[in-house]
């Protein structure tokens, strides 16, 4: 009887020993939103340019960070997250810095409203501590008929701190540098 | 020097010698051994000589083609049995004799109906023999007779016997006034086995045929009987007929060559066996054969009114459609007719009609049978009438029918036959009964007809009338029905279809959130793609896990620079 119990006891010990040694270390995973909420906010105030289609591009529509390692080298880092999706976010995040642009520079009222429709091609931290976001972008009237006139961009910011979370915070920088190329465009075809 | 003188008296005087002794020689000397030893053995070598020699025979031939002195062998069963010795010509330059030497034992073989041919390489429709003969050269055969008296002297064969000498079987002459062109050697046949041949040909000048000698080979010659009818199968032979086109030929042999065969007409009993040389005619066709069973017949003449283009000697004779006789000869008949060219010359037709074909003996009593018969039946409306055999090969046949309607038409013409009475062809019979059709239809009642028609023209278009008060009610039934209750049902289906479709379009919740939903579940898919792909090159690692890939983390542009 007690040779029995003795046995089980080892058996027992042995098998969660074993399972206990194929275990892995917790992941730690970090998530990232583009898009914050404003500290100052402009209800007073429209801006005349909303925001239209977003187009990101297809290695972009993923939850991963973008990590650019070498010429053609793209690296999705497995920890480091994407709240929500990029097109959403970006569109949240572009539409709030023109909102907060339009409310630095108190634009005049007898501008036509406009809408802007931007194709994110290139939004990636770069391993040369840069962040890169590159694409076009053009606009349309409200009521739907289109300019053709297309705006390229190649905005790049450098890194001043290591980690994915100061590339994040270069990244919604240039987001707002795109949003000044955006006034700027708007007013020169207007 | 002593003289002879001297030594004979020194030997006779001298003491010590002896006076030798004289003797005459009694026997004869030992030395003629030898020529008489030698003169026994040469008489022995001349008497067996003589002794092995066989007979001398002499053949004549016609034509010694290829024969030599001292070459040429005579041979039996492909047996040696002597050498040809002499060949010369005859006194009267009509022949060649030629002597041959035989062995020692063979002169019982010599029966007086030996016979000789020379046996060399021989080509015919029957076959080849005699290739051995191209390298040794020609051979005399001998073929053993069973006479038993021998003979010296032979007269050899043209050419080789078609049926060797003591082959059992039967001899026939077969007789032809025909034009057939056999030969010796052709083949009899019987049911597609060759059993026998013509063996020699003649010709009887007071009958005018022809006679053949034929060999029939046992055991087929117990298939010759009295009732043994034999028929020509030469060939191919194609006869157009009024039964259609009748396509006949015997073995492939006969087809190249010529030949007959036999047999015994199906209605006939086998018959008595025959005696050697017994003679049987030969037949141009079955047909004829088994016609020439039937001895008597009872003969009429048919006056033909039409053309006889087509009827031939030997054409059926039926009797609703039973053959009972056949055509015997057109226009040989003699009547009282001026002739041919004469207006209404009916052209004369003898038909047999044979008692042995409607089950009457075949004799003369028969044949009365038969005549009374027809005489009944004259008066009772038998009309003979020809009529096409095949439509094809236009032959005609008699046709004798019972006619009861038909008017008794007296025998216009004299005439050494009795007449049976004869009406008109087919299409005088086909104009008849169309002008009797012309007149049933004059008959019919049109006015009748047109009145009755009238009046169902006038019931039928009332009935259309009808129809047409039917249909307006019912367009006024499916009109009230498109008013009423369906449409509005119809609407509101349309109206939950519209809102469904509205639900399902582009721009609706339903839609977006599908679109959303499939473009997380790419996502996923796109993450777990290292995974799967980690999993399937290391299949453990989801267990045990390795060193971690190297991570890779924005640096700041002053720590890059270092």
């Amino acid at each position: 009887m007690i040779n029995n119990l003795s046995i089980k006891t080892l058996l027992t010990s042995l098998i969660v020993s074993s399972l206990l040694g194929c275990t892995s270390p917790q992941i730690q995973l970090n998530y990232y939103s583009l898009h914050m909420p404003a500290s100052q906010l402009h209800t007073h105030q429209s801006s005349t340019i909303t925001v239209g289609d977003v187009l990101v591009s297809e290695y972009l529509q993923q939850p991963s960070l973008v990590m650019k390692i070498d010429s053609h080298q793209l690296y999705y880092s497995p920890q480091d997250l994407w709240a929500e999706s990029l097109n959403t976010a970006y569109k949240k995040t572009l539409q709030q810095a023109l909102n907060q642009h339009v409310s630095n520079q108190q634009t005049q009222q007898d501008q036509p409203a406009s809408k802007v429709h931007v194709a994110l091609e290139h939004f990636y931290i770069s391993d040369q501590s840069t962040v890169v976001a590159s694409g076009l972008f053009w606009f349309s009237t409200i009521s739907g008929s289109d300019n053709p006139t297309q705006y390229p961009f190649h905005i790049q910011q450098a890194l001043s701190a290591d980690g994915y979370h100061h590339g994040v915070t270069q990244l919604v920088a240039t987001v707002e540098r795109l949003a000044e190329q955006i006034v700027e465009a708007n007013k020169s075809v207007n | 020097m002593t003289t002879p003188q001297n030594t004979e008296s020194n030997i006779s005087h001298s003491p010590d010698t002896q006076q030798a002794v004289i003797k005459p020689v009694k026997g004869v000397s030992k030395v003629w051994l030898l020529p008489i030893l030698a003169l026994l053995v040469g008489g022995w070598m001349v008497y067996k000589q003589w002794q092995d020699q066989g007979p001398l025979i002499e053949i004549q031939f016609t034509n010694v083609e290829g024969v030599e002195a001292g070459k040429t062998k005579i041979k039996t069963r492909d047996l040696e049995i002597g050498i040809v010795k002499k060949v010369e010509l005859s006194d009267d330059l009509s022949s060649v004799i030629v002597t041959a030497r035989l062995n020692s034992d063979t002169q019982q073989l010599l029966h007086k109906d030996n016979q000789f041919w020379i046996v060399s390489p021989r080509v015919s429709l029957n076959g080849i023999s005699g290739l051995s003969t191209l390298l040794s050269g020609p051979f005399i055969n001998m073929e053993l007779g069973s006479a038993k008296k021998q003979a010296n002297k032979f007269v050899a064969l043209d050419s080789p016997p078609t049926t060797k000498a003591g082959t059992p079987g039967l001899k026939l002459v077969l007789r032809s006034k025909s034009q057939f062109s056999y030969a010796k050697g052709d083949s009899v046949i019987y049911k597609g086995i060759k059993v026998g041949e013509f063996e020699d040909i003649s010709f009887n000048f007071d009958e005018r045929e022809i006679l053949y000698d034929t060999f029939i080979q046992a055991p087929y010659h117990e298939l010759i009987t009295n009732n043994t009818k034999f028929w020509d199968i030469s060939g191919v032979s194609i006869e157009l007929n009024s039964e259609g086109i009748d396509f006949t030929s015997g073995s492939l042999e006969s087809m190249l060559t010529n030949g007959v065969t036999f047999g015994i007409p199906d209605d006939l009993p086998r018959g008595t066996p025959v005696q050697e040389n017994s003679q049987f005619t030969i037949h141009t066709t079955y047909e004829e054969a088994t016609e020439g069973r039937y001895a008597q017949s009872a003969e009429y003449v048919i006056f033909v009114q039409e053309t006889v283009r087509g009827l031939k000697v030997g054409a059926p004779v039926e009797y609703r459609g039973l053959v009972i006789g056949n055509v015997l000869s057109i226009n040989t008949v003699e009547t009282n007719q001026i002739g041919l060219l004469a207006a209404g010359y009916d052209i004369p037709v003898l038909i047999g009609i044979q008692p042995g074909r409607v089950q009457q003996p075949d004799t003369p009593a028969g044949v009365d049978f038969v005549r009374k018969q027809i005489d009944i039946w004259i008066k009772q409306g038998l009309r003979a009438r020809l009529e096409s055999g095949n439509l094809i090969t236009g032959s005609l046949f008699v046709d004798l029918q019972h006619y009861p309607d038909a008017a008794e038409i007296p025998a216009s013409h004299q005439v050494a036959y009795p007449v049976i009475p004869t009406i008109s062809g087919e299409f005088s019979q086909i104009t008849a009964k169309i002008s009797t059709i012309l007149d049933n239809i004059n008959r019919v009642d049109l006015q009748a007809l047109s009145n009755n028609t009238n009046q169902v023209l006038i019931q039928i278009a009332s009935m259309v009338g009808d129809l047409r008060a039917t249909n307006t009610n019912l367009e006024q039934v499916l009109a009230s029905v498109n008013q009423n209750e369906l449409s509005s049902k119809l609407a509101n289906t349309l109206d939950s279809i519209s809102a469904l479709t509205q639900a399902y379009s582009g721009d609706s919740q339903t839609h977006n959130e599908l679109q959303n939903t499939l473009v997380i579940l790419q996502q996923t898919m796109k993450s777990l793609q290292p995974i799967l792909q980690q999993v399937n090159s290391k299949p453990n690692s989801l267990i045990f896990s390795e060193q971690q890939p190297a991570k890779y983390v924005p640096k700041a542009a002053s720590s890059n620079d270092k």
